[in-house]
């Protein structure tokens, strides 16, 4: 039972890590405040599981998953590329109530309010991963590559590039640099990895349905990534773990299971404005929240 | 190497450029001065493509770039600074240098496959670029913790190391200490020697007249004189509209 519990959290907590890592290279490395990653996530999870329902494997379907939220990412940068600090996060919450009323009014695609459900565990190269400690294998093995990717493109020129777009954008392209390709590839490598995780998040719930992609959903993500701290890898993993543990503890104060979905939510914009007051770099950014 | 062909940008009815011609030579120091708002950042602005002229041309080394954005200006061979310092904040003094350097940065795939690398000359370029302006030992050191002067001199050494056969300074030595700004005319007339060509907006008379060759004198958006320092000084016109005499 608890280990079956333990399995759970970790598997959430490289979800979300994906998740959040990859919205820490929007947001932290690139200056682009991002409010569309739900969407992301939820294409990556309707698609993948549209496709595997359809009888495609589940390594294409997963790998698709990423690619088309990649798509959408790249093509969303451009009409917001002139858009900065709030106009761009309005822009992009837009694009999240687009793409969620896309999920709820597109019934023959996506059953609508309903959602779909019977979503088939991965299977890969004939391997039936039933188990939840072979999901967790899996969700570790992309959760690892996603950050040994991601910390190897801020690591690289490339990196340093998104970085002074964050700083100063004219002074980015005075040097020669086309700042919107930057910006568009930022937004596609982002959301590219949030597909991927809206992916692993369907075929492990195995039921998905438009209210798992509200603007409600992404508190926790940008909870993590300004707790974690703005351009910090390492914060932001730290801050996935302890962003997912702590909302647990209610479950063993005896609070009532109604109430912990709400508690989370509490918890997690509290952390946020206590963040924000107290340490507006998070646990190890290296940018102060402009 | 640079020639402006009566060039105009107006902001609703004021011209803040009006019908400007002029040309920039090679391996020289050019001056532009001028009262406050004569039109000389607005001049910079439309040479490096952050503003759109209304008319006019501008021809670079036989290439109109009068239509390019900042990024073709840049690589086109026009590097600069602005007025106010703008620097990478988050990013150490030697990162800045590299940015500016490294032109195989943005290539996505390149750099994801581990392919682009900061080069050993690169880096040697950096470290001869602060070692000129005496800042190598703090090459990573956070830009935004260091003094207005010092991210002067990264702003002007970045500019040096971005591939480039103009230089265009936009009040390079405003509001800095004066052992920082005799470092920095020290500087440009190294760098004349060695064959740059810098064009430069500057209010310090002593300052331009001591190292530049030509002076374009601007007032009200229009180009009143150009010359010699000399000349200038002696210019009726421009001791009236810029000395206020």
């Amino acid at each position: 039972m608890i280990e079956s519990y333990l399995i759970h959290l970790l598997i959430m907590i490289g979800i979300y890590l994906i998740l959040a890592v990859a919205l820490q290279l929007a947001i932290g490395y690139t200056g682009l405040m991002n409010l569309g990653h739900i969407a992301f996530f939820a294409i990556g999870a309707y698609v993948s599981t549209i496709f595997t329902l359809s009888g495609i494997p589940f390594l294409l379907a997963f790998i698709f998953a990423g690619i088309i939220a990649m798509i959408f990412g790249y093509a969303l940068a451009y009409p917001v590329n002139r858009l900065k600090g709030d106009y761009l996060a309005l822009a992009t919450m837009a694009f999240t109530f687009v793409i969620w009323s896309l999920l709820i009014n597109l019934k023959g695609i996506t059953k609508g309010p309903l959602g779909i459900a019977n979503i088939p565990s991965p299977s890969i190269f004939g391997f039936q991963l039933i188990s939840p400690f072979h999901f967790l294998i899996l969700v570790i093995i992309i959760a690892v590559l996603t950050y040994y990717i991601l910390h190897k493109i801020v690591r690289s020129p490339f990196g340093k590039v998104l970085e002074a777009v964050r700083d100063q954008e004219l002074t980015t392209k005075i040097l020669g640099k086309n700042t919107l390709k930057m910006k568009s590839y930022a937004f596609a490598i982002s959301a590219f990895f949030a597909g991927l995780s809206g992916s692993l998040y369907a075929h492990y719930i195995t039921y998905i349905s438009p209210s798992a992609f509200t603007i409600l959903e992404l508190l926790p993500i940008l909870a993590i990534v300004i707790i974690g701290g703005l351009g910090s890898l390492r914060g932001t993993a730290l801050a996935t773990v302890i962003l997912i543990l702590l909302p647990e503890s209610l479950r063993f104060i005896g609070v009532s299971a109604s109430f912990i979905g709400p508690a989370r939510q509490f918890v997690f914009a509290l952390l946020l404005i206590l963040i924000l007051i107290y340490r507006p770099k998070g646990l190890m950014g290296r940018v102060d929240i402009d | 190497m640079l020639q402006i062909k009566k060039l105009t940008k107006k902001f609703g009815g004021v011209k803040a450029v009006d019908n400007c011609s002029t040309s920039i030579k090679e391996n020289m120091i050019t001056a532009i001065i001028g009262p406050n708002g004569s039109g000389k950042t607005t001049l910079f602005n439309l040479i490096s493509g952050t503003l759109k002229e209304n008319n006019g041309r501008i021809v670079f080394n036989g290439e109109d770039i009068t239509h390019y954005s900042p990024d073709k200006v840049s690589n086109a061979g026009i590097a600069r600074i602005f007025q106010q310092s703008s620097l990478f904040w988050n990013l150490t003094v030697r990162e800045n240098l590299l940015i500016a350097i490294n032109q195989d940065d943005t290539k996505f795939w390149k750099n994801l496959l581990g392919l682009t690398k900061y080069s050993k000359d690169q880096y040697k370029e950096v470290k001869s670029a602060l070692s000129l302006i005496g800042m190598f030992e703090h090459q990573n050191k956070i830009v935004k913790n260091l003094s207005y002067g010092q991210q002067r001199l990264v702003e002007i050494a970045r500019s040096l190391v971005n591939p480039h056969k103009l230089l265009m300074l936009d009040e390079p030595v405003a509001g800095v200490n004066p052992l920082i700004r005799k470092n920095i005319s020290n500087l440009l007339l190294d760098l004349k020697k060695k064959g740059e060509t810098i064009v430069l907006i500057e209010h310090d008379m002593d300052f331009v007249l001591n190292i530049v060759d030509h002076v374009i004198v601007m007032d009200e958006g229009k180009i009143i004189a150009e010359g010699s320092p000399n000349k200038i000084k002696n210019n009726s016109k421009v001791l009236e509209a810029y000395l206020g005499d």
